[in-house]
């Protein structure tokens, strides 16, 4: 079994279930938690954490909504298999996610070759598990 | 060995085994923790502390010094120097030994602990951590342990009421060297709240030890998974340990029920040889089982706290420098030694100072689960005085 962790900061500014749920997220995209992986129950993981119960039931249903988990009731949340769709067929949602991030970084002075190198570096540590 | 004497034997032992387990208590707490109060892994060390635990082994020794001597007082006028022999009479000795035993205990514990609070660390801790797939203790043997309490006092109930109506009011329990019985037993006491008794207290221990064997991780931030690993072992430790009790307890009620119904069976007054045999099977088996939880419940103490420390103390050492994560670093949640903390959904967390695991009093069903305990202790004191009162 990993031996993986979530950790939270309250004095960030970033809620809670957000830091939760950011964390798994780079976890499943980066293999560190492979389709099928349970991951513990909302109780559990609150009582662990020393968080109310929504606080995690929160960051699971985001997790749900944004397609990367399946929850089993009280027995917790499976990840699930990422779909399996060619360049064009990016769901529009995802690709207008892209464009604001992207859209913010050029705004905060980044050219355009240093944006390219920048998201392949990204993707290069997801890929690694960083 | 008469009743007496081990009575006596038992004075004169528990103050100083209570004593040297107080003493040993600083050693096996985890570190960063002082007495209770969290003052950080760095203010763990160093000469206030040093000070503090000096004055604190300096006080339980006195304490218990000053049991054994009041215990000694109040049972030497009980020696008949003329007979050699001692005088059959416990009187309030021994009640006044433990209620000053645990009084003095406790008062010398609060002492070091508003000392060690001068040195809390006043920040909550910013972190929490939690391990997506930790190793859980299976639950198996205390639910086995659970069930196997529960069945075992039906099996007495269902016996001692088959029986009922052929059993006497009361019957001898316990024979005078000439024969004659010193001691009743009363029908419903034992046809019904001892089975009862057989139920519901090793159940209680055994679901207790499948709770625990949920209980909340408190592990630390940035370690290599030392303080997961040591907390892992810990906890199957303890879940093993109380299913054992709970089996031990079990069979020590289960076996004087049944054993003390069959006695009674054979009339009131006991003078068949036939029932002088049943009755010292029943003490001697009494007296076996009961020495071996009580050996048990001792040494699984002393045994646990040696080899792994409180939490998981000892198996993190190399960790130990990493700040705990919040829980037991959270002075906020902690008032006079309990932990509430409403927002927690922990039924139990760790002991920061001592042996085990608490509850989480802001927990509602914490709450319940030790008020439910209590009531069943109050519920069968009362029946039994019922029992004694009919």
């Amino acid at each position: 079994m990993p031996r993986i962790t979530v950790k939270t900061d309250r004095e960030k500014e970033e809620p809670v279930y957000r830091q939760v749920a950011r964390q798994v997220r780079e976890m499943i995209a980066a293999g560190q938690l492979l389709p099928g992986f349970r991951l513990p129950a909302v109780r559990t993981l609150a009582s662990d954490l020393g968080v109310n119960l929504n606080t995690v039931a929160r960051a699971y249903r985001v997790l749900e909504d944004e397609g990367f988990l399946r929850i089993h009731g009280r027995s917790g949340a499976e990840v699930v298999a990422p779909a399996q769709f060619g360049g064009n067929d990016v769901p529009e949602e995802l690709r207008r996610a892209l464009r604001e991030v992207l859209a913010r970084l050029r705004q905060a002075g980044l050219e355009p070759e240093a944006l390219r190198g920048l998201v392949l570096r990204v993707i290069d540590s997801m890929n690694a598990g960083g | 060995m008469t009743g007496w004497q081990v009575w006596i034997l038992i004075w004169i032992l528990v103050p100083p085994i209570v004593g040297l387990l107080y003493l040993r208590a600083p050693r096996i707490t985890r570190r960063g923790l002082l007495f209770g109060i969290y003052v950080s892994a760095e203010r763990a060390t160093g000469d206030e502390v040093r000070r503090i635990e000096r004055r604190y082994r300096r006080d339980i020794a006195i304490m218990v010094a000053i049991v054994v001597g009041v215990g000694l007082a109040l049972l030497l006028p009980l020696w008949n120097v003329l007979t050699a022999r001692w005088v059959n009479g416990l009187g309030l000795g021994w009640p006044t030994c433990l209620l000053l035993l645990l009084v003095g205990t406790q008062l010398c514990l609060q002492r070091a602990r508003r000392m060690a609070a001068r040195l809390a660390d006043p920040q909550p801790p910013r972190a929490s951590v939690a391990y997506l797939a930790p190793t859980r203790p299976g639950l198996a043997l205390p639910l086995c342990a659970t069930l196997v309490a529960v069945a075992a006092g039906l099996l007495c109930l269902g016996y001692g009421l088959w029986h009922y109506d052929a059993l006497p009011e009361q019957w001898a329990c316990r024979l005078a060297d000439d024969g004659q019985p010193s001691g009743w037993m009363r029908r419903p006491n034992i046809a019904i709240v001892l089975p009862l008794t057989t139920m519901l207290l090793p159940g209680w221990v055994g679901a207790y030890a499948w709770l625990l064997a949920r209980a909340k991780l408190a592990v630390r931030v940035d370690d290599d998974g030392s303080s997961l690993r040591a907390q892992e072992r810990f906890r199957k430790a303890q879940t093993r340990f109380f299913s054992g009790l709970s089996l031990l307890v079990t069979a020590g009620l289960a076996s004087v029920s049944i054993m003390t119904i069959r006695v009674g069976l054979h009339g009131p007054d006991g003078a068949s040889p036939e029932v002088r045999t049943l009755a010292t099977a029943m003490v001697l088996g009494g007296l076996v089982l009961g020495t071996a939880t009580v050996l048990y419940l001792v040494g699984g103490v002393i045994y646990i706290s040696a080899r792994y420390g409180q939490g998981g103390a000892k198996l993190e050492a190399a960790a130990s420098h990493a700040p705990l994560a919040n829980g037991l670093a959270d002075n906020r949640k902690w008032k006079f030694g309990f932990y509430v903390n409403r927002e927690d959904p922990s039924l139990f967390v760790e002991e920061r100072f001592g042996w085990g695991y608490e509850p989480n009093l802001g927990n509602p069903r914490a709450a319940v689960f030790y008020a439910g305990g209590l009531v069943v202790i109050l519920a069968l004191a009362a029946m039994c005085c019922w029992g004694f009162l009919m």
